[in-house]
């Protein structure tokens, strides 16, 4: 009996195995038959306008008529799409992180009516937003025409083959890169969008960091007598990280709900606010590495900067560490923080019509450090930080790529572009010279108040995040949730930055030190060296 | 005397115990419905609002109508909330794919599992293991493989995972419903002169009509909770409702309210289902070992 | 054709018919995937390097391997998964059980409340974490009862804490797998043959002596069943994580899913992701290969 159950089960096991087989081979013959079918259009094959003898290849064969680059890119798409006839009333795809739709929304409208091509926006949430996009590089689906990225995302991205090199559309359609009065603000168009020397996008956003303080606050006489009691200095706007620190701890009164300060210290975007007590620690600037590509961060300046980074935790909101997207810049609207160091977008939402703070705040150079200068004397070097900075860049993969450029041109107009910033929920912010100081149109200083009047300051002391460099968003991602753990007392900051250097040294070596030294060499080269 | 004060005590007992769990199950469920119902300015209000002052329904109506629509009608104000999309898509791609891949795991599954309890095909444990698996695990070649046959995003891809995930689920749950149909109907039926095709397909089937009816909701349940795979493999076409609930949770600040009636939207259909095979939801969870 | 109709009619063909889409679809979405998996493990791939197709990485051996198990990340997400199971199963089990023995009477109202405890495992897992995300932000109800109790204004970002967050997260999942466990025993209670029972309170047993020496040993196979099923499932917390904390403060709520998915389609170290995948893979099936003995025992003894 049992011999002749094995018997069967035996037979059994066999006829399944059998079956397991074919069925096997039947979906591996399935498999690639499929990968064969789709291999052609997967290839990096987007309809590019074909060219007779003769005739210049995109983009020199657009026309260049009109005044302003947003003209110069109609005019051109609309030559595009007499090429291209089967585009005639197509959908672009403009993906960007949610924040942006209401800018791009408002953009659009005159390229919707004259080009009678429609852009929709999708978002998607700043954590998901990169992995996204990675996914799209190695499927190349073509789904997304145009991508709204961060610096930090550009080098990945085009390693992996998604952004298509813009240098000859910006040449051609000429959008005004540089130069006063139109050009972007120096050194924003250096940073943004650029890898290995090459232009991948046009700027959305400049996020050039700035110190915000409430002027009422400081100016009230009984404040500045006792903060000079205590301290045994004038209360006045902070031009140190310690007095930056002093006056959060002074302003901190949690009973009256009132916090000494807020800024963006959420868990994987943390690191960008840490460069800015960081890289001004050192004189010209603190960098990240050496020229072998170590990390710095374990320095006496970089162990320094991360205390007094941890330290200021006491004088915020007690949930700081989870604030994102408006919840900081909303504890300074109701006028429950003194001071923030922030990107420009922070001023529209604190200058909002209903907000508590309109009117009533100033904006000053970011604070730095007291550092030994050139000839051994003491100096007061000031470093901005680059925070995000949104360019908008083009798909490889998309199937209207033509078109996709035209749009990206005229997205990067000056005036297309304060069309955005001039929205109340958005993060478009200034880029071009025509935006700020005394040029800056009316109704902006309206939203942005005096933000407008430091920005090219803080600007000409522009450093950058970790970008360029090959894993960038793991360099900085990873820094950011080390100083999260710090911050929330699971870790002490020395700590924190040891576990960072030593994943930093991984991703390193990794990637191939070779190749991260000669990206992190041209990233050098646009640190700033001058004081303000 | 003391054997009914006992009595007394412990229905007390049971009792109190019984209020609690009951208020420990349904209480964050009732926050979220609060919440969904409430208008922004209540979202985060210091002070706990246990019941909404302003209850509206904008938040439902945010689910289904673009921003501008709704300022047309005058339901929200300009300022009051910026809404990415719209969560029809979602909606309807939660139904689409858990709907498709059901039926595609019932069809694949139910078949195995009639040769599992009939013929005694083998590789029925191989399935159960597979299922103890965490997702991820197999998760990552499969997104580089679909992303190889370009369908990543698609509809197509999702069914698919969709349609191999609960396949352990249908198999054991169904073969329990065949085992529970006596030998002898197949035997009486091929002496009728069935082959076993028919047998199968016009005797054994329409027996188990209530089993696969089970089986589909609870696979039902399982594909439109899913989470992980719905991350993963999909960006923009094929988003599903778990990932929409995520998407709100975005840069311009929490959406509370949106996203709690999202989430009321999610769980309607399996607190429906789900308590309507409660009788077999043992058989189903336990791989048909106990049967409740 | 009389080829093709034997196909319906010989049993031995028949069957094979039957288990081929299954095999097809598994060959389909499984198999080669596993294969996959052990290709690019030894690999390294990551999108950036290679203009994002996987064929044309560098094959590296099992370099892979040795970096995984020195991965300190992966490591600590591996031990803090071990530590919510091995404090949410014997919670869930002891709640479940107590739960499901509660009720197993006859009394007012008890159809209702087994409805009820039966409910937060219905709810989708996401939405689920969302729920606890919002009872314990600062402004959310945690907060509010803690007010009532003591009487003055509290508010703890308990997000904000990793020792809160953690218990957060443990806390959700208490609430929506206890319904499994009471589930499962409240069906082994009805299960029980009555005689033993009533055997025992007739020869004047206490209550407590005979649940001990009479119910408990019955109920052996189903409450190994039940823990073995829940434990496993456990082990593949992701949904509460990801909605509450995405993996944060800091490391603090990091599981093993969620250092995959990190370490995978964020920071694209696909090749080693994929290494550490196969050990969790291989680790897990031989766990899987022990789990499955008592239920294999209790679906053959039926």
């Amino acid at each position: 009996m049992s011999e002749e159950k094995k018997e069967v089960s035996r037979r059994g096991f066999m006829k399944t195995a059998g079956a397991g087989i074919v069925g096997l081979a039947v979906g591996a013959g399935i498999g690639y038959g499929a990968s064969q079918m789709a291999g052609p259009a997967a290839g990096p094959a987007p309809t590019v306008t074909v060219t007779k003898p003769g005739e210049m290849p995109f983009p020199f064969n657009l026309p260049r008529k009109g005044d302003t680059p947003a003209e110069r890119a109609i005019n051109a798409a609309k030559y595009v799409l007499d090429k291209h006839p089967e585009w005639k009333g197509t959908e672009l795809v403009l993906a960007c992180v949610g924040g942006y739709q209401v800018g791009f929304e408002a953009m659009k409208k005159r390229w919707e009516s004259e080009t009678g091509t429609k852009v929709t926006i999708a978002t998607t949430p700043l954590p998901e937003f990169f992995d996204k996009l990675m996914v799209e590089a190695v499927t190349k689906t073509g789904a997304i025409d145009l991508v709204n990225i961060q610096p930090m995302h550009v080098s990945d991205l085009v390693e992996a083959g998604l952004l298509y090199q813009l240098d000859d559309v910006a040449m051609w359609i000429d959008i005004l890169e540089h130069g006063r009065p139109y050009g972007y603000v120096y050194p924003l168009e250096y940073f943004i969008p650029r890898y290995r020397g090459k232009l991948y996008g046009f700027v959305q956003d400049g996020d050039v960091a700035t110190l915000y303080y409430r002027k009422d606050w400081m100016s009230d006489p009984k404040e500045k007598e006792g903060f000079e009691k205590q301290y045994g200095y004038p209360l006045a706007p902070a031009k140190t990280i310690i007095e930056y620190r002093d006056q959060a701890a002074w302003f901190y009164r949690p009973n009256e709900k009132r916090y000494g300060f807020v800024e963006y210290r959420e868990l994987t975007r943390n690191a960008n606010k840490f460069y800015c007590y960081f890289n001004s620690k050192k004189w010209p600037n603190n960098y990240y590495f050496d020229d072998n590509m170590k990390p710095q961060l374990t320095t006496k300046e970089g162990i320094e900067a991360a205390t007094i980074y941890v330290e200021m935790m006491k004088y915020g909101p007690p949930d700081l560490p989870s604030l994102l997207g408006i919840a900081p810049a909303t504890y300074f609207a109701e006028g429950k923080a003194f001071e923030s160091i922030n990107f420009p977008s922070f001023a529209n939402l604190i200058q909002d019509p209903k907000a508590a703070s309109r009117n009533k705040w100033e904006t000053a150079p970011v604070p730095g450090w007291y550092v030994d200068g050139p000839e051994g004397k003491k100096i007061l070097n000031r470093r901005s930080v680059n925070l995000a900075s949104w360019c908008l860049a083009v798909s490889n993969h998309s199937k209207k790529r033509d078109l996709a450029c035209c749009l990206a041109a005229y997205m990067a107009d000056p005036w297309v572009l304060l069309e955005g910033m001039l929205q109340p929920a958005t993060w478009h912010d200034m880029s071009r010279y025509c935006h700020v100081g005394f040029a800056a149109p009316a109704q902006l200083r309206d939203r942005r108040g005096p933000l407008l009047s430091y920005f090219e300051e803080n600007a000409s002391v522009l450093t950058p995040m970790v970008t360029g460099l090959i894993a960038a968003t793991e360099y900085n991602v990873t820094l950011s949730k080390n100083l999260h753990a710090a911050m929330v007392g699971t870790m002490d900051p020395v700590k924190a930055l040891e576990t960072t250097e030593k994943q930093w040294e991984e991703i390193t070596n990794r990637v191939g030190r070779q190749k991260q030294i000669e990206a992190w060499k041209e990233l050098k080269k646009w640190y700033p060296t001058t004081i303000i | 005397m003391d054997k009914h004060i006992e009595n007394l005590l412990y229905t007390a007992v049971r009792y109190i115990f019984a209020l609690g769990v009951a208020f420990f199950s349904l209480f964050p469920i009732y926050w979220m419905f609060t919440m969904s119902i409430k208008p922004p300015i209540e979202w985060a209000s210091p002070d706990i609002h246990w019941w909404p002052w302003y209850p509206t329904a904008s938040n439902y109506l945010m689910l289904f109508f673009h921003k501008n629509t709704l300022l047309e009608w005058g339901v929200i104000k300009p300022w009051e909330i910026s809404v990415p999309e719209t969560a029809v898509k979602a909606i309807m791609n939660s139904l689409i794919l858990s709907i498709s891949g059901t039926a595609l795991s019932l069809f694949i599954g139910t078949f195995a599992a009639y040769a599992m309890s009939r013929y005694r095909a083998g590789g029925d444990y191989m399935f159960l293991t597979f299922r103890m698996l965490p997702p991820i695990a197999i998760l990552m070649p499969i997104v580089m493989w679909l992303s190889t046959l370009r369908l990543l995003d698609t509809h197509i891809g999702v069914i698919l995972l969709y349609g191999l995930f609960p396949v352990p689920f249908v198999i054991w749950l169904m073969r329990s419903f065949f085992d529970d149909l006596p030998r002898e109907i197949d035997e009486a039926a091929i002496m009728d002169g069935c082959t076993p095709a028919t047998t199968f397909i016009k005797v054994i089937l329409p027996l188990v009509r209530g089993g696969l009816a089970v089986t589909a909701l609870f696979i039902f349940i399982l594909n439109w909770s899913d989470l992980i795979v719905a991350l993963l493999v999909t960006y923009r076409t094929a988003i599903t409702i778990p990932v929409q609930i995520g998407l709100y949770y975005s840069d311009i600040g929490h959406l509370y309210g949106i996203m709690s009636a999202l989430g009321i939207f999610a769980v309607i259909p399996t607190l429906a289902f789900g308590l309507a095979i409660q009788k077999y939801l043992v058989r189903g969870l336990t791989f048909g070992a106990i049967k409740g | 054709m009389p080829g093709f109709r034997d196909w319906f009619r010989i049993p031995e063909k028949f069957k094979i018919l039957l288990i081929l889409p299954v095999q097809i679809v598994m060959n389909f979405t499984a198999i080669i995937p596993f294969a996959l998996v052990w290709y690019i493990g030894m690999t390294n791939w990551s999108p950036q390097f290679v203009g994002g197709d996987w064929w044309r990485a560098d094959f590296i051996g099992p370099y892979n391997f040795v970096l995984a198990v020195r991965d300190e990340l992966f490591l600590n997400a591996i031990a803090r998964t071990l530590l919510i199971s091995a404090i949410c199963v014997p919670t869930e089990f002891l709640l479940g059980f107590t739960l499901a023995y509660v009720l197993s009477g006859n009394f007012l109202g008890k159809r209702f409340f087994t409805l009820v405890a039966v409910v937060p495992m219905m709810v989708v897992p996401a939405a689920g974490g969302w729920i606890f995300y919002l009872m314990f932000i600062e402004t959310g109800p945690v907060n509010g009862l803690l007010s009532i109790v003591t009487g003055h204004k509290v508010m703890i970002p308990f997000m904000n804490d990793p020792f809160w967050a953690m218990i957060a997260i443990m806390l959700a999942d208490i609430w929506q797998w206890t319904p499994f466990i009471f589930l499962i025993m409240t069906a082994a209670l009805l299960g029980l043959p009555p005689e033993p029972i009533n055997a025992a309170y007739i020869l004047g047993a206490t209550k407590w002596y005979t649940f001990r020496r009479v119910v408990l040993p019955m109920l052996k196979r189903p409450m190994m069943i039940a823990v073995i099923l829940r434990a496993i499932e456990s082990l593949k917390i992701f949904d509460y994580p990801y909605m509450m904390t995405r993996g944060g403060p800091g490391y603090a709520t990091q599981t093993i899913t969620m250092n995959l998915y990190e370490s995978g389609f964020k920071y694209l170290k696909y090749g080693l992701t994929n290494a550490q995948c196969l050990i969790i893979f291989i680790s897990c099936i031989f766990i899987a290969w022990y789990a499955v003995k008592p239920l294999r025992a209790a679906q053959r003894g039926g």
